[in-house]
C-alpha cells in the first residue's frame, strides 16, 4: 500500500497576498521517499535517464556541492526536501570554462513509473550549454515525477534551458529550477507546460553578477480539470542586470491556473531593468485564473514594468486577426494551437521533438500532428 | 476602364463620436492600382479600415460593393476571406503565436490555397527568400521584436501567401530603409503581375511610387476626396504640396457649415 505525504507549500512567492484567495502556495499530495525509490527499483526501465556530451563531465552523486544546493529554486524547501530525499538520480555536470557544449545536457523523465530528478549543472567562465527537461509519460498511469534543476552559470557563460512537461491527464508533476548568474552571465529559459492533470512549475534565479541578465518565456496550455501552478521569482542583485519575463497560455474548460511572477529589484541593483508581461486566453466559462505579480523594489535608480492582456486578445490583437480572415472563436483556436507548436517548434532535441508532437496528437489530433512534423523542419541538427 | 472590383458610394464613416469621411466616392477595377494621398490626419488610413471593417468605425451612410457583392454591414474576417487585404501602417504584435503557424491558419482559411504541408513549407520558404527574410524569423512570435521594416516585410509575404484581391497598403512605405523600400516595392509589383492583384496606396509621401505604375490618383483632405487624376497628378503634388486642395477643401466646409441647418452635421467640426 502507498504512503503518502502532503507537500503544504510548494511554489511560495516572497510576497504573499490574502490565504483566503488561495493563490500563496500549491499543496502537492506524494509518496514518500522511500517509497518512491522503492517503486523506482521495482520498474523495468529506467523513468529518468541524463546524459551529457563531451567535454562536459557527468556524475552520478549522493548529494549536490553546497555551491550548487545553495541556489533558490521556485518550488520552495518542501518540495526541494522531498526531491533530495526521493530523487531516484541525483546527477552533477560541470562544463570547463570557455568550451561550447554542441549537445544539450538533457534530464528525461519519462515512462510510466515514478521518476524523481535532481540535477546540478555547473557552467564555468565563458562557456555555453544548452540543458533540456523533458517530463512526458503514458497517458494512463496515475504516479507523480519531478525534477529539481540547480543551475550556476560562471562569468561570461550562457545557457539555454528548454523544458517540456507534457505528462497526460492522470499525472501529477513538479518542475523547479534554480538559476544563478555571476558577471556577464546569461540565461535564456523557456518553458513549455501542455499537460500533466497538477503541475507545480517554479524558477528562481538570482542575477548576482553585474550586467547578468534573464529571459524567461513560458508557455501554457491547460484543458479539461487540470491545475498548473506557477512561481517565478527573479531577484537583480548586480548593477545593470536585466530580466524580461513573458507568460502566456490559454486556459478552457474547468482549467485552473495560478501564476505568482516576483521581480525583485534588491538595494545595490543600480541601473537595473526587469519586466514582466502576461497574456493569458481565457477559452472557457468555467476556468479559473489567478495571477499575483509583484515587484519589489529597494533601489531608486532601476525600473520595473509589469502588465497583463487576460480574458482575451487585445482589440488590437483580435482585430489584426479578423482582418486576416479569422472569428473570434478561430482566434482563441490560434492561440491553443500556437502554444503545442512552439514547443515542437524549438524542442532543441529529436525527444523533446517527439514528446511536443506526442502531445499535439493527444490534444488536437494525429493529423494535425503529421501536418506540423511535415510542416515544421528540426531546428537541431543531430539525431540521439 | 477594368472590371470593377470595389465601388464606393456617398460613404460616410466616422468614430461613434466624430464623422471622418464624407461622401466619398471611389472605383477600383480588378488589377488596377490606385494611389490616396493627402496631408497628415485626413482620413486616409481611415477609409482603409472603413473598407475593411474595423468595428471601431461606423458607416453613417453609403454603400461597399466589393466583387459584387455588397460588403457594407459584413465583419472584417468575411472581408477579408472575400479577398480584401489591409497591410497595417504599424503591424500588431501577438506575442505567444509563432510566425509559422499564424502563416499556416491564415492559409487554411482559404480553401483555393489548399495545399499539403510540404508543399506549404515550400512555398513559405520561397516567399521567404524573394523577401529577404531569414526564415529563423518564422519559429518567433508574430511581429514580436522585430523592426519596422521586418514587420512591413511579413505584412508582404502575407499578401504574396494569401494573394487577396485587392490590398489596401497603409503607408508601407514609412520607417523603410532603401533597401527594404525596394524589397517591399518589388513585392507589389510581384503580387500586381503574378496575381491580377488590385491595390489602394495609401501614403504622403511620393518615394514608394516610383516603382509602382500608378492607375489613378486620388487627393483626400477633410475627410473628402477632393481630387482624382492620372499618374501625372503625383508630379503635380510634389511640386504644389497639397496647401491648394487644403484650402479649397476648407472653403467649402465653410460654405456647408454655413448653409446646414444647426447641430445637423458633424461636417461642421472640421
Amino acid at each position: 500500500m502507498t504512503e503518502f505525504q502532503t507537500l503544504e507549500h510548494v511554489n511560495v512567492p516572497p510576497a504573499q497576498t490574502w490565504n483566503y484567495l488561495h493563490t500563496n502556495v500549491i499543496a502537492m499530495k506524494v509518496p514518500a521517499p522511500d517509497q518512491v525509490r522503492a517503486e523506482y527499483m521495482e520498474q523495468t526501465s529506467p523513468a529518468v535517464t541524463c546524459f551529457a556530451a563531451c567535454p562536459a563531465s557527468i556524475d552520478a552523486v549522493e548529494q549536490l556541492p553546497e555551491e550548487l544546493l545553495a541556489i533558490e529554486t521556485g518550488v520552495g524547501d518542501d518540495a526541494n526536501e522531498w526531491i533530495a530525499a526521493s530523487a531516484t538520480e541525483t546527477t552533477l555536470v560541470n562544463v570547463p570554462a570557455g568550451t561550447n557544449l554542441e549537445r544539450p545536457i538533457v534530464v528525461d523523465l519519462s515512462g510510466d513509473g515514478v521518476a524523481v530528478a535532481h540535477t546540478g549543472v555547473s557552467i564555468g567562465k565563458g562557456a555555453r550549454a544548452t540543458i533540456v527537461v523533458i517530463a512526458s509519460a503514458s497517458h494512463k498511469v496515475e504516479t507523480v515525477s519531478a525534477s529539481l534543476l540547480r543551475v550556476l552559470i560562471e562569468e561570461d557563460a550562457h545557457a539555454d534551458i528548454f523544458e517540456l512537461v507534457a505528462m497526460g491527464n492522470p499525472k501529477q508533476h513538479i518542475e523547479g529550477v534554480g538559476i544563478e548568474c555571476r558577471k556577464d552571465a546569461s540565461v535564456n529559459i523557456q518553458q513549455y507546460a501542455l499537460s500533466a492533470q497538477t503541475s507545480a512549475v517554479g524558477l528562481a534565479a538570482n542575477l548576482v553578477g553585474d550586467r547578468s541578465s534573464l529571459t524567461l518565456s513560458l508557455h501554457y496550455l491547460v484543458g479539461s480539470q487540470q491545475t498548473l501552478d506557477c512561481n517565478h521569482i527573479v531577484r537583480q542583485r548586480g548593477r545593470n542586470t536585466r530580466c524580461v519575463i513573458d507568460e502566456s497560455g490559454v486556459l478552457s474548460d474547468k482549467a485552473t491556473k495560478t501564476l505568482k511572477a516576483t521581480i525583485d529589484l534588491i538595494r545595490g541593483c543600480k541601473g537595473s531593468k526587469g519586466r514582466e508581461q502576461e497574456t493569458v486566453v481565457l477559452a472557457g466559462d468555467d476556468v479559473v485564473n489567478k495571477t499575483l505579480p509583484v515587484i519589489l523594489c529597494d533601489e531608486e535608480e532601476v525600473q520595473g514594468d509589469h502588465g497583463a492582456t487576460i480574458g482575451s486578445m487585445s482589440a488590437e490583437q483580435l482585430q489584426y486577426l479578423r482582418n486576416r480572415g479569422l472569428t473570434e472563436e478561430q482566434a482563441e483556436d490560434l492561440f491553443r494551437h500556437a502554444v503545442a507548436d512552439g514547443a515542437v517548434i524549438h524542442a532543441p532535441t529529436p525527444k523533446a521533438r517527439k514528446v511536443a508532437l506526442q502531445a499535439v496528437a493527444q490534444i488536437f489530433g494525429k493529423d494535425i500532428a503529421e501536418d506540423l512534423a511535415e510542416i515544421v523542419q528540426p531546428s537541431f541538427g543531430f539525431d540521439e | 476602364m477594368a472590371e470593377e472590383l470595389l465601388t464606393i458610394s456617398d460613404l460616410t464613416a466616422g468614430t461613434e463620436d466624430k464623422t471622418i469621411l464624407h461622401d466619398v466616392n471611389l472605383t477600383i477595377g480588378r488589377g488596377e492600382s490606385h494611389v490616396l494621398m493627402g496631408p497628415n490626419g485626413t482620413g486616409k488610413s481611415t477609409l482603409g479600415h472603413v473598407i475593411m471593417g474595423d468595428p471601431v468605425y461606423k458607416v453613417a451612410s453609403g454603400k461597399i460593393v466589393f466583387d459584387g457583392e455588397d460588403i457594407t454591414e459584413k465583419t472584417a474576417d468575411k472581408r477579408s476571406l472575400a479577398g480584401i487585404f489591409l497591410s497595417y501602417q504599424a503591424p500588431v504584435e501577438v506575442p505567444g503565436v509563432p510566425l509559422y503557424t499564424f502563416l499556416r491558419t491564415i492559409s487554411q482559411m482559404r480553401p483555393e490555397l489548399k495545399m499539403t504541408p510540404k508543399n506549404f513549407r515550400k512555398r513559405v520558404s520561397e516567399l521567404a527568400a524573394q523577401l529577404s527574410i531569414d526564415e529563423e524569423f518564422l519559429g518567433r512570435d508574430l511581429n514580436v521584436g522585430f523592426s519596422g521594416g521586418e514587420k512591413k516585410k511579413i505584412e508582404m509575404l502575407q499578401l504574396l501567401l494569401l494573394q487577396p484581391k485587392l490590398a489596401i497598403l497603409d503607408e508601407t512605405d514609412s520607417g523603410l530603409d532603401v533597401d527594404a523600400l525596394s524589397v517591399v516595392s518589388r513585392a507589389i509589383s510581384s503580387y500586381m503581375s503574378d496575381y491580377n492583384g488590385s491595390i489602394l496606396l495609401i501614403t504622403h509621401n511620393t518615394r514608394i511610387l516610383e516603382h509602382v505604375d500608378v492607375d489613378k490618383t486620388h487627393v483626400m483632405t477633410h475627410g473628402h476626396i477632393v481630387e482624382t487624376g492620372d499618374a501625372s497628378l503625383i508630379a503635380t503634388i510634389e511640386q504644389q504640396g497639397f496647401e491648394s486642395y487644403e484650402k479649397e477643401a476648407a472653403a467649402e466646409l465653410a460654405d456647408e457649415a454655413e448653409g446646414a441647418p444647426e447641430g445637423a452635421d458633424a461636417v461642421a467640426e472640421h
